[in-house]
């Protein structure tokens, strides 16, 4: 059983027994999900297991390039294979971009806090996610989806900037056919072939019509996402020490030593990335740190 | 059986949070109940603005029409509110309405609601206030839109 705290599960060190050694794995699947979104597959080249909590992160190393935090996007728990989807934004997610089945990528992970679904149990679970942010939320919805019963309402909000770029369609169209699953997409514009909702995911906030005081909220997305829909979940009456964030800082070594995530006092990479909002809201409108 | 009054349906809709009941009666004089099925258009970019509504069900799209292309600017369901150039000149719609899943409406006569805003600065001032927080709404989601939140 997983712990319900927020403190960093003990490090996993595969292979050599250094956090900071990247262990080979071997890409066994890659998918396109949208024009610059793919999901790549990992297995351990030893064929050893993996095993993670929701909102942990793996440090992907692409040789000769360079490596980058990729949250963790499949069912949490252990398994041979490592799931991440990733956005290509830049020099190593672009690296990774061009890599195939049979390909080669450094591992090093998990590392960080995770989103509390044990403690979360018997709650209404609201998510709000959007664009990329739908991926490291995955792994509590595909948690929450195994362990219907334990858990009241969930309601999934996700908004992204066009319908081309909504990611995981289908799997969002087979939560939405579930009864006791409210899943509400949005997108910031569409032509008249989209059927679906057309505006800002805080729009949708007021629309779900959840009571309060039994809420648990998951948010992930880029910050201005999460500082507006947090804003309008206060405004329904959800109180911060409800409302769970994933935070995104640059990183190095991933484990508490560079000093390249900090933000405030805190260490992304270790105390994060997943906060309980009351704990990091006095950063959170802070411009620059 | 006696039909209900209109204003004792209307003040369910969010649009009335909290508005006296006297105001509410005084504007419901210029309301009627529409219907739209799905594929209607309740407004089109140009034409007169006449009418603005509350939707009680269904769904609309705001379109905009870009010659080869039409973009959908937002959809509001059940609680929104549809019209705002009623208020000022130049009374003109300034995007196409099209009914996506069949709507009920309050639909209100812009003149008649005008002038009582007119006779009573009181009544006016509070629908006059009620609308800006839309349009403030609105605003700020553009922004967002703007802001490209999803990047
Ligand atoms: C804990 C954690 C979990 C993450 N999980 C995921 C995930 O599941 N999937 C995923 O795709 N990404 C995820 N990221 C973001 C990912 O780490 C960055 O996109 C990546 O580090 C960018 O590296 P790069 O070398 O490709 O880009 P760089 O070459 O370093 O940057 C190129 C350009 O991209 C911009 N950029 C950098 N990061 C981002 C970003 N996050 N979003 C938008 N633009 C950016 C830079 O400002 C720069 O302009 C996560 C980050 C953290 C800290
Ligand atoms: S990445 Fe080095 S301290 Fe967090």
């Amino acid at each position: 059983m997983l712990d319900t705290s927020l403190s960093p599960l003990p490090p996993v060190v595969h292979g050599a027994g250094d956090p900071m050694l990247p262990v080979k794995t071997r890409i066994v699947d890659r998918k396109q999900e949208t024009a610059d979104t793919f999901t790549i597959e990992l297995e351990f080249e030893n064929g050893s297991e993996f095993t993670f909590a929701p909102g942990q992160f793996n440090m992907l190393y692409t040789f000769g390039t360079g490596e980058v935090p990729i949250s963790i996007s499949g069912t949490p728990g252990t398994s041979k294979n490592i799931v991440h989807t990733i956005r290509d934004v830049g020099v190593v997610t672009s690296a990774l971009s061009g890599l195939n089945v049979g390909d080669k990528v450094g591992l090093r992970g998990p590392f960080g806090t995770y989103w509390p679904i044990e403690s979360c149990k018997g709650k209404d679970i609201v998510i709000a996610a959007g664009g990329i942010g739908l991926a490291p939320i995955r792994p509590v919805i595909r948690h929450v989806m195994e362990n219907r019963d334990d858990y009241g309402r969930f309601i999934i909000l996700y908004g992204a900037r066009t319908p081309e770029d909504i990611l995981y369609p289908e799997e969002l169209g087979q939560y939405k056919s579930n009864l006791d699953v409210e899943v509400w997409v949005t997108v910031d514009r569409a032509d008249r072939s989209w059927r679906g909702h057309v505006g800002v995911i805080t729009t949708m906030i007021t629309g779900a019509g959840f009571e309060p005081e039994k809420v648990a909220a998951f948010v992930c997305g880029p910050e201005i996402m999460m500082h507006f829909v947090i804003m309008n979940m206060n405004r329904l009456g959800v109180t911060n020490d409800q409302i769970y964030v994933s935070m995104e800082r640059n990183m190095q070594c991933a484990i508490g030593r560079c000093g390249h995530c900090q933000w405030g006092t805190e260490f992304v990479c270790k105390d994060g990335p997943v906060y309980r909002f009351d704990k990091v809201e006095h950063l959170f409108n802070i411009r620059q740190l | 059986m006696k039909n209900k009054p209109l204003s004792d349906l209307m003040v369910v809709h969010p649009f009335f949070e909290g508005m006296d009941r006297d105001h509410v009666d005084f504007i419901a004089g210029c309301a009627q109940n529409k219907r739209y099925k799905a594929g209607e258009f309740m407004m089109l970019m140009g034409k007169e603005a006449d009418e603005f509504y509350l939707i009680r069900s269904g769904r609309v799209a705001v379109e905009m029409d870009a010659g080869n292309r039409t973009y959908v600017v937002q959809t509001v369901g059940e609680g929104g509110i549809i019209g705002w150039s009623w208020l000022n000149p130049p009374l003109s719609v300034r995007y196409d309405v099209r009914v996506m899943d069949d709507v009920s409406v309050f639909a209100f006569n812009a003149q008649c609601v005008r002038d009582k805003c007119d006779a009573d600065p009181d009544f006016g001032f509070n629908i006059t206030r009620r609308f800006m927080k839309l349009v403030v709404e609105r605003l700020m989601a553009t922004r967002l839109q703007l802001a490209e939140l999803y990047a």
